[in-house]
Order: structure tokens, then sequence, then C-alpha cells
């Protein structure tokens, strides 16, 4: 294990690289989906007419998306991700689901193509999760390098991470309808609209003043103490202390933390599920959780979480391929050079714009998308612009 | 606009397909091809990865020195066996490492948009076309992923080793011209 670091990424794209090899064999899926969709001139139809143009997935009578257009919208998302942060990835959906109008293409097959209506759903789900989870997986590899992770943790969360991924496109790939998405998207963009607002409230800034206050305090008083305590060498990084099924015990700086290993692999499988059901990246919610429930220092969590995100990752597109799912390659391809641009431009221009009024143009956007989704999703109202 | 388009992907199209008819047998040719554009992948995202890293520096700067500081505190904490305060530090290193991981979203999606590019064509120019030792069972992406892999591998030792050369000279350069007198 000594290469490890080559080793296991290379393994993992190994297994991608076996997947795409069954790749062909699965296109007949979405031929099969289009022969059974009836035809005609109406919503939820597929043209008579066999020249007529072909967009998105190559169905007959699709959206066909200006690539201008794409671009300039993965440069948006790009923009948000290197001023704002982890938005963009709400804003990459919001691009594929209404922008685009892929999302009101596989709504209108709902009763008339049900299968059709289902395989595009999910890929706009896949497009959504291989523009951000694949952006996400590949940073999470430098942190993976630096090799500061706690092993047995990063096992239980990463086995969790891999079992949660698989089931949730195990159970919703093929059986999802664009409405029920939308929804539950809506949904996840509306409480993540909430813990930004609460953010920006009274509460939520004393807490992270009461956190600035302590750190500072603690400072000061470090700096005033003369020379300091010199620390016991022994004690000074990870020491695995126990690790059995219900306990996981390690002393960190001579500190003893201890939590049960079922916790991070429940919490694995929570988080991918999620994440691979809603087409995100999962890491903005692994750290958090390691950091609050097994209370791990930062330097090792973002290492943990890493190996995490990249099993999730990789098992997603794994059931997704094997699921028959079709990609849009040209088109995330574009993207993500578009995110590239906006990522370039992003900082260049960030110093002509409030942070805090940025943050606040996107709690009200988050509103906005987040009830707009999630009254089309469930209750069939709809907004304007959504 | 469409016009437009189209001939920009028939040049598009024109330059990718040349290095698979650099060579009379259709097998040499297939993996020339492919290997000339996995290195180019990997050189061309490479180098967008560069450009937006310059362009992120400060920033990125800014966000590592605050998690550094961040994190470097709640080991002193831990040090000091205070935990109410390495919660509190090891928050807000939390929040910088989120700031930090979204930065470097935008270098990973420069890093790979080559590469997907060319999957993307790769897949539409040998659609149905029996490849080399899978026949018809697998796409291109078969062959390209893993000479991509190497090829990004390389590019980055070739990167590392050029950047050592570079500091040794100018290490050397500062023992030949040592500065003025004061």
């Amino acid at each position: 294990m000594k290469n490890w670091k080559w080793t296991l990424p290379v393994g993992l794209l190994a297994i991608v690289a076996i997947a795409l090899w069954f790749e062909p064999a699965f296109a007949d899926k979405l031929s099969d989906a289009i022969a059974k969709a009836p035809v005609g001139a109406e919503p939820g139809q597929i043209p008579a007419d066999p020249n007529a143009p072909k967009g998105f997935l190559g169905i007959p009578g699709s959206p066909v998306v200006n690539p201008i257009l794409a671009f300039c919208w993965a440069v948006w998302v790009g923009w948000i991700f290197s001023t704002v942060g982890a938005f963009g990835g709400v804003m990459a959906g919001v691009g594929h689901m209404s922008v685009f109008g892929f999302g009101n293409y596989a709504g209108s097959f709902k009763k008339t193509a049900p299968d059709l209506g289902k395989i595009v759903t999910d890929s706009i789900k896949a497009s959504n999760q291989f523009l951000v989870g694949l952006s996400a997986a590949i940073s999470s590899f430098n942190y993976l390098k630096m090799k500061r992770l706690v092993l047995p943790l990063a096992i239980t969360l990463g086995l969790g991470s891999l079992i949660g991924a698989w089931l949730a496109q195990e159970l919703s790939a093929g059986k999802l309808d664009f409405k029920s998405y939308q929804g539950y998207f809506g949904l996840f963009v509306l409480l993540l609209g909430a813990w930004l607002l609460y953010e920006t409230t009274p509460a939520g800034q004393a807490k992270k003043q009461t956190a600035k206050k302590a750190a500072q305090a603690f400072e000061a008083a470090a700096k005033k103490q003369a020379a300091g305590e010199s620390l016991d060498a022994a004690n000074v990084g990870l020491h695995i202390t126990q690790f059995t099924l219900s306990t996981c015990a390690f002393t960190f700086y001579g500190v003893p933390f201890r939590f049960n290993p079922l916790v991070p692999f429940l919490g694995g499988i929570v988080i991918s599920a999620v994440a691979a059901f809603l087409g995100v990246g999962g890491g903005f919610l692994l750290v958090p959780f390691l950091t609050s429930v097994t209370q791990l220092p930062m330097y090792l969590a973002a290492g943990t979480s890493a190996l995490a995100v990249l099993v999730s990752m990789v098992t997603s597109i794994i059931t997704l391929l094997s699921k028959g799912t079709p990609i849009e390659w040209h088109f995330i391809g574009l993207e993500m050079l578009g995110i590239a641009v906006g990522s370039f431009v992003g900082p260049m221009t960030s110093k002509y714009f409030s942070d805090v009024w940025l943050k606040r143009l996107f709690i009200v956007l988050s509103a906005y998308v987040g009830i707009g989704y999630l009254l089309a999703g469930f209750f069939n109202f709809k907004i304007p612009g959504v | 606009m469409n016009d437009f388009f189209l001939s920009a992907f028939l040049v598009i199209d024109a330059i990718l397909v040349a290095p698979f008819r650099w060579f009379a047998n259709a097998q040499a040719g297939f993996f020339c091809g492919l290997a000339v554009l996995a290195v180019t992948s990997a050189v061309l995202g490479r180098a967008c990865a560069a450009g937006v890293a310059r362009v992120h520096r400060a920033k990125r700067e800014r966000q590592d020195a605050e998690i550094k500081r961040h994190q470097d505190l709640s080991f002193s904490a831990l040090a000091a066996k205070d935990r109410a305060v390495y919660l509190a530090a090891n928050h807000l290193a939390q929040e910088a490492y989120g700031n930090s991981m979204a930065l470097a979203a935008g270098r990973a999606a420069a890093l790979i948009w080559p590469a997907l590019l060319v999957l993307a064509w790769a897949g539409w120019r040998f659609a149905g076309v029996p490849l080399p030792l899978v026949g018809e069972s697998a796409g291109p992406a078969v062959f390209f992923l893993p000479l991509y892999i190497a090829a990004l591998w390389g590019v980055s030792r070739l990167g590392r080793a050029w950047r050592a050369r570079r500091a040794a000279t100018a290490s050397s350069d500062a023992i030949h011209f040592p500065p003025g007198p004061k």
C-alpha cells in the first residue's frame, strides 16, 4: 500500500473504465423508450417527421440548447463558485431544469411516455452530479494526497458512502419522474437558503462571533505565556488507541476522542444517498458532519471526507452507467469549460461586489427557486421563471 | 448561427481526427490518435488549471492562511486541553475550508474540460465502429481514460521537474550575482 495515492485513484478510474466498457450495450434503452413514445406534434409526443431537429440526448424534437447560452450559464455558475461558494451547484441544476428547458421536456412525458421521461430525468440528475460532484471529487483528491486521514473512520465513512450512493441510484434510477425530482431539489434549495439566512441573522452571527472571540482570547493568552509549555513529543499527532465495531478511540495532541463507528457509517449512507439522489456533491455535508458529530479536527476531516467523496462519486457513476443513463458528454465538457472561465473571471470582478449583498441576493434567489420548484414539483403550481 | 457552429465543428473535427491518420495501419493510427489527444487534453487542462490557479492565488492564499491559522489555534487549544476553544477554532477552520473547496471546483473544471470534450467527440466519431481488441463491445473511452490518466501523471511529473530545475537555476544565479553593496 506504499503507493496508495496512485493505486487508489487509478483503481477507481479503472472501475469507471470497465463500467464504460459496457456503456454501448445500454444505448438501446433510450431508443426503446423513444420507440414507445406516442408520435405527434403535442407536448409529450415524438415528432412524426424523421428529420425533426434532435436536441438533448439526440431525441427528435427535444430542446436544442444554443451552445453560447449553455456556455454563458456555466460561466455564471463558475463565477458563483469562485465568489459566493457552493451555491454554484444549485445554479447548475437550475440551468439544466429551467434555463435549457430540459425539465419541462422531461415533465411533458409523465403521462404519455413515462419511461422516456424518467430516462431524461435521470440524465438531468446525472448532468448535475457530474458538473458539481466530479469537480468536488477531483478537488478532494488533493486533500487525500496529504495523507491527513483517520483510516478506520475513512473506511467506515467510505463504506457508508458506497452503500448510500448505490442505494440511491439503484432505487431511483429509471423510477423517478421529473416532478418528484424537481420537488425534492426545491426542498433542498429551500433548506440551503434557510441555512444561509440563519447565518446572516443576529443568532447565527452571534454563534460565529462567540467562536471568534473564544479563539482570539485563547490566541492572546497563548502569546502572553512566556516560552510556553513544551509538548510531549509522543502526544503530538494522531494515535488510534482502540477500534472495535462499537468504539473508535484516538488521541490527537494528547486529547482523547471517541465515537461509535456506526455513526459515520450511517452518516455516510444518508449523506451520500441524499447527494446522489439530488445530483449534488456530498463533500459540503460530510465535512461539517465529521467536525460536529465526531468532533474530528479540520486538519483530518478534509482528508478523511475526501475518500468518501471519491468513493461516492465513483459508485454513482458506475450505478448510473450500469442503469443505462445516457450522458451528454459534449454538453458537460462545454459547461466545464464555462465553469473554468467563470472561475477565472470571478476573483477579478468580485472586488466590485459586496459579500453581504451577494449573500442576500442568493438567499432571495434560493427562496424563489426553492419555493418555485417545491410548488411545481409537489403541487403542480407554477410561478414565473422556474 | 447554425452554419457558424457547423463550420467550427468541422474544423475541430478535422484537427482532432488528423493524428488518427498519421499511420497507414488503422490500429496503430487509432492508438496514436488517442494518445496524442490524451496528451493534448492533459497539457491543455493543466495549463487552464494553472491559469485559474494564478488568478485565484491571492484569494486562495488568504483562505488557506485562514484555515491554517484556525487549525494551528485548534491544535494549541488541544495541547492546552481547552475543548471549548478547540471546537470554536475547528468550526471557523471548517467555514474557511468550504470557501476553499468551492474555489478548487473551478480549478478542477479547468483541468478536465478538454478530456470531456475529447471523450464526447470520440464517442460520436467512433459510434458503431468496431474498435481494436474490443470490437463493438466498448467505446473509445475504455482506451482514452487510461491514456489520459497516464498523460496527466506524466505532465505533472514533467512540471515538477521543470519547477525544480528552475529553482536550482535561480539559486545558482543568486550565487553568481550577489546583491550590490549596501
